[in-house]
């Protein structure tokens, strides 16, 4: 889409383009949330949820856009970045686990994690918890030892 | 300092509310310094708190409607705050991990609060309760679903409204398995006798070891006394022996049985309570639940149980009498030496602690491994044709290959672990048997003690019985932890709260005219996502209504409030007079009769899956109902007749077959009111109009709401009621709509037109 431009009114964003001469309050999605977020980002109406532009990369964006479509979008995607792995313990077959995400300290619940752990490769996973949150480690091999081990008790 | 609700200016229990209380979630007290932002003047109609900030951090905040605003507070950040009045539409926005609520004002958007999906119920009320509010309406709390946490220690729960297990004090869950055993309580008494008869005689041979060994064969009265007195008395001990080795077969034979038949028993019993109890438990419960996980309650809970009764209960009574019982004689026979059996005792109980703390992390580790390379090979098996016709055989055994590898690493490191822990258990007994050996030996030999070879004799039996089952102590108690967790997993079921088949002052319903109402009904299966949104609509007795609207609109979901399978979240759906939530569930259900999309048939006859719903029913009855659903002369071409075995395992039936079985059994069943759910949808032409004919005949004097895809076929119908997003959209007769410029049926029915007409013309090409 050329000349993309959006603008944030209150807690709402608008959309501009050459195709789009009127203003379209828009939300903007990831295409593959889980697997490659900060690219590809669909530009949806906010009403009717019709695609009415595509990013293929953020960088395709004026300053001002961009900085609102990162805002947007890390506003949207509330997945929590695990840095530390501070408990873990399993009781009566059920998981839970202790963790400092990026966006404060989190205490969840884990059911079978065959189904709700998702190996994006064998360093990089998410995890949903039983709740449907999610907390995404990046690097299994840059959280360090203890929180290795403190996570290999529940997975 | 706190405000609470029932503070000046606190919550009302409004009289239009149909709850008599209202849940604690809308009454969370609030930190003052917060509270200072809402007006002391304003009745405060919900205080609720979230765990997450406008801007997506894990930290509390609060949201506050009063009468006149809604408020959005968190610490160290501007409140939000909006006067209900400027609200055009409040609603939540579903973001990927939470929600958030906003409201359309004539400014723009406003988010109001921020929320992960641990609050996904309490906010989407609490959206309900401000557009009611902003919108001049009465003001409902509606029912909130369980909650994410546990209500006592703030627990993260596996699931909404459950228990946490870790605030479940085992004695409760003991206490409640009691009931189940209750029956059994004799039973129960005399098998426990017979256990500690048999652990009394199991005690006896080695202490006449030691008598025989000192004061036969040793330098007693084998010496003393001539050798025939002797072998007598020696014969005398050997049978006294005997006898004690046939009392404990005798006692541990009956015991044993009296154990296994208690605890198959009680299974069986809990398994049929589950049953019975899974059959009554809302749609809205087995809709959050899988299938398999259902059946894994039933079957593998209750398993895990019984194995336990069967097995670890026995062992932890056995043994434990019998440490006491051992424990004392060998005190009794030297205190020293007994010490010395003693002292492994602290190592190997903490030893075998720390080993299961680490083989139980280790044991679900390779349940789930196991479990992933069984479900990849199920799909790689029932996915074997798209595999070889997309050509990617390597790649799905590159799959199965990557989680055989992780399960065969997880199983060595268990296995590897597992040994371990046995060898170094074995160790430590053998450093007990050495320093028996050791001081025995050496009491012996010593002149001054009275330590004999016969007290070596009975110490060697004892020791032996003493450690043995030491070694499983701990995994019997790890095992006694998986117990409890089947057994909290199975109360939780059990303490369901099942639908409400006959409440005390529910009316009787035997006749209906068939007159249904809905009254500004709303409902939603997942809270925060409305499907119904205030419809209201009345169908007559003997009208039939089609239903017709896009996929998602709300037809299911309207059929499913008739059938009751479902409570609608506020409104009111009346059948004559009667609430329906007042009249008796199973005289209403009795009066519907259902033909679904997809009908399920049972694994039985077709004979018996037509008279599924009215046993009474005669084969004469049968094949007539048969015959005016046209299903007669296909069952008849089967090879064996009505006696077909259909569903699970049985005769594979064509779509348009099952149809017409599932109308045969609405025909027998002579309901009221009757509902047909995409009846004639995924059938042939030809097969549509053998079933279009068999409906014509099922509809006659009944009250029919109908939903079709295939517009044409709704042509009979009294009245159609077009839904779109939950609400009806447009009402009319089929012409009426027709006749409507721009209508919304006019326009699907022209859309279908062309359609039809383009997949005509493609036939005709492909037959060329």
């Amino acid at each position: 889409m050329r000349n993309l431009k959006l603008e944030r009114r209150k807690d709402s964003i608008f959309a501009t383009s050459e195709s789009l001469p009127e203003a379209v309050e828009v939300v903007l999605v990831y295409a593959r949330p889980i697997s490659a977020r900060e690219r590809q980002v669909a530009v949806l109406s906010a009403k009717k949820r019709k695609e009415v532009a595509w990013i293929d990369s953020l960088a395709e964006l004026d300053a001002s856009s961009r900085a609102i479509a990162e805002e947007a979008l890390y506003d949207r995607y509330r997945i929590s970045i695990v840095e530390s792995v501070e408990h873990s313990f399993v009781n009566h077959g059920h998981r839970y686990l202790k963790v400092q995400t990026n966006r404060g300290f989190r205490y969840f619940n884990l059911k079978e994690p065959g189904k709700n752990v998702t190996h994006l490769s064998d360093d990089h996973l998410v995890i949903r918890d039983s709740m449907g949150n999610r907390y995404e480690i990046k690097s299994l091999q840059a959280l360090g030892l203890a929180s290795r081990e403190r996570l290999e008790l529940v997975l | 300092m706190l405000l609470s609700p029932s503070s000046p200016g606190s919550m009302k229990d409004p009289n239009t509310n149909t709850k008599s209380e209202i849940d604690r979630r809308y009454q969370v007290v609030i930190p003052v310094e917060l509270a200072r932002h809402i007006p002391d003047d304003e009745e405060l109609v919900v205080t609720m708190e979230s765990d997450m900030t406008r801007s997506g951090q894990f930290s509390p905040s609060y949201l506050i409607i009063t009468r006149q605003r809604v408020l959005g507070l968190e610490e160290g950040e501007p409140p939000v705050v909006l006067p209900l009045s400027e609200i055009e539409e409040c609603e939540t926005d579903e973001l990927f991990g939470g929600g958030r609520i906003v409201s359309k004002t004539k400014d723009g958007t406003i988010a109001i609060i921020s929320f992960s999906r641990s609050f996904v119920p309490e906010f989407a009320a609490a959206t309900r309760i401000i557009d009611d509010l902003a919108h001049d309406r009465d003001l409902i709390y509606p029912e909130l679903e369980g909650s994410a946490f546990s209500e006592g220690s703030g627990v993260p729960l596996p699931e909404r409204g459950g228990r946490s297990p870790l605030d479940m004090p085992r004695r409760k869950i003991l206490k409640q398995l009691g009931e189940f055993v209750r029956p059994y309580r004799a039973r129960i008494w005399i098998m426990m006798l017979l256990f500690g008869l048999s652990v009394l005689a199991q005690m006896t041979p080695p202490l006449l070891s030691k008598f025989v060994v000192d004061n036969i064969l040793g330098q007693g009265d084998f010496q003393a006394s001539t050798p025939g007195a002797a072998k007598l008395k020696l014969n005398l001990f050997v049978l006294l022996i005997a006898l004690s080795i046939l009392v404990v077969f005798v006692t541990r034979i009956v015991a044993n049985i009296l154990k296994v038949w208690i605890s198959g028993r009680l299974t069986a019993d809990l398994r049929n309570h589950l049953h019975r109890q899974m059959q009554r438990l809302t749609m809205r419960y087995h809709n959050r639940k899988e299938s398999g996980e259902l059946v894994g309650r039933v079957m593998n809970d209750t398993s895990e149980l019984q194995h336990f009764l069967v097995e670890g209960v026995p062992f932890l009574y056995i043994n434990s009498l019998s440490f006491i019982g051992i424990g004392a004689i060998l005190i009794w026979i030297h205190p020293l030496l007994a010490l010395c059996v003693f002292l492994p005792v602290p190592l190997l109980l903490f030893g075998g602690t720390w080993f299961w703390r680490r083989l139980v992390p280790l044991f679900h580790k390779r349940g789930n491994r196991n479990s992933v390379l069984h479900s990849v090979l199920g799909e790689s098996i029932s996915a074997v044709k798209a595999t070889k016709a997309l050509g990617q055989e390597d790649r799905r055994h590159r799959i199965f290959n990557k989680g055989n590898e992780s399960f065969f690493n997880v199983s060595f490191h268990v296995e590897r672990t597992f040994l371990g822990f046995f060898e170094m258990m074995a160790l430590m007994m053998g450093v007990g048997t050495v320093a028996v050996w050791f001081f025995g030996g050496h009491s012996i030999l010593d002149p001054d003690s009275d330590f004999t070879i016969g007290d070596l004799v009975a110490f060697m039996f004892f020791m032996a019985m003493f450690y043995g089952p030491l070694q499983w102590f701990t995994a019997v108690i790890n095992w006694m932890t998986h117990a409890f967790a089947s057994s909290e997993r199975i109360l939780q079921i059990l303490d369901q709260k099942p639908e409400t088949y006959d409440a005390p002052n529910a009316v009787a319903l035997p006749e209906v005219e068939g007159k249904i109402s809905f009254k500004d009904v709303r409902f939603s299966y997942n809270r925060g996502n409305e499907v119904i949104k205030g419809l209201s609509f009345e169908i007559a007795p003997g009208e039939m209504i089609g239903l017709v609207g896009k996929s998602g609109a709300g037809k299911s979901t309207i059929v499913n409030l008739v059938c009751r399978f479902y409570d609608p979240d506020s409104g009111q759906l009346t059948i004559d007079t009667h609430d329906l939530r007042s009249v008796k569930l199973t005289d209403w259900r009795r009066h519907i009769g259902i033909v679904m999309q997809d009908p399920f048939l049972f694994g039985c006859s077709i004979a018996d899956n037509i008279s599924y719903g009215n046993h009474e029913a005669t084969f004469e009855d049968i094949m007539r109902a048969a015959r005016a659903a046209e299903a007669h002369e296909f069952i008849l071409s089967k090879e064996e007749g009505y006696d077909t075995v259909v569903g699970e395992g049985g005769v594979d039936l064509s779509g348009g077959e099952r149809q017409r079985i599932a109308i045969a059994r609405a025909i027998l069943s002579d309901p009221p009111i009757l509902i047909l759910d995409e009846a004639t949808s995924s059938v042939d032409s030809e097969t549509e109009k053998a079933i279009q004919q068999a409906i014509t005949t099922l509809v006659k004097g009944r009250t029919v709401i109908a939903i079709a895809h295939r517009l044409a076929t709704l042509r009979n119908a009294d009245r159609l009621i077009v839904i779109e997003d939950g609400k009806i959209i447009e009402e009319g007769t089929h012409e009426k709509l027709l006749g409507l410029k721009d209508g919304h049926f006019a326009n699907l029915v022209k859309l279908q037109t062309e359609n039809n007409k383009l997949l005509s013309e493609q036939s005709a090409y492909s037959m060329e």
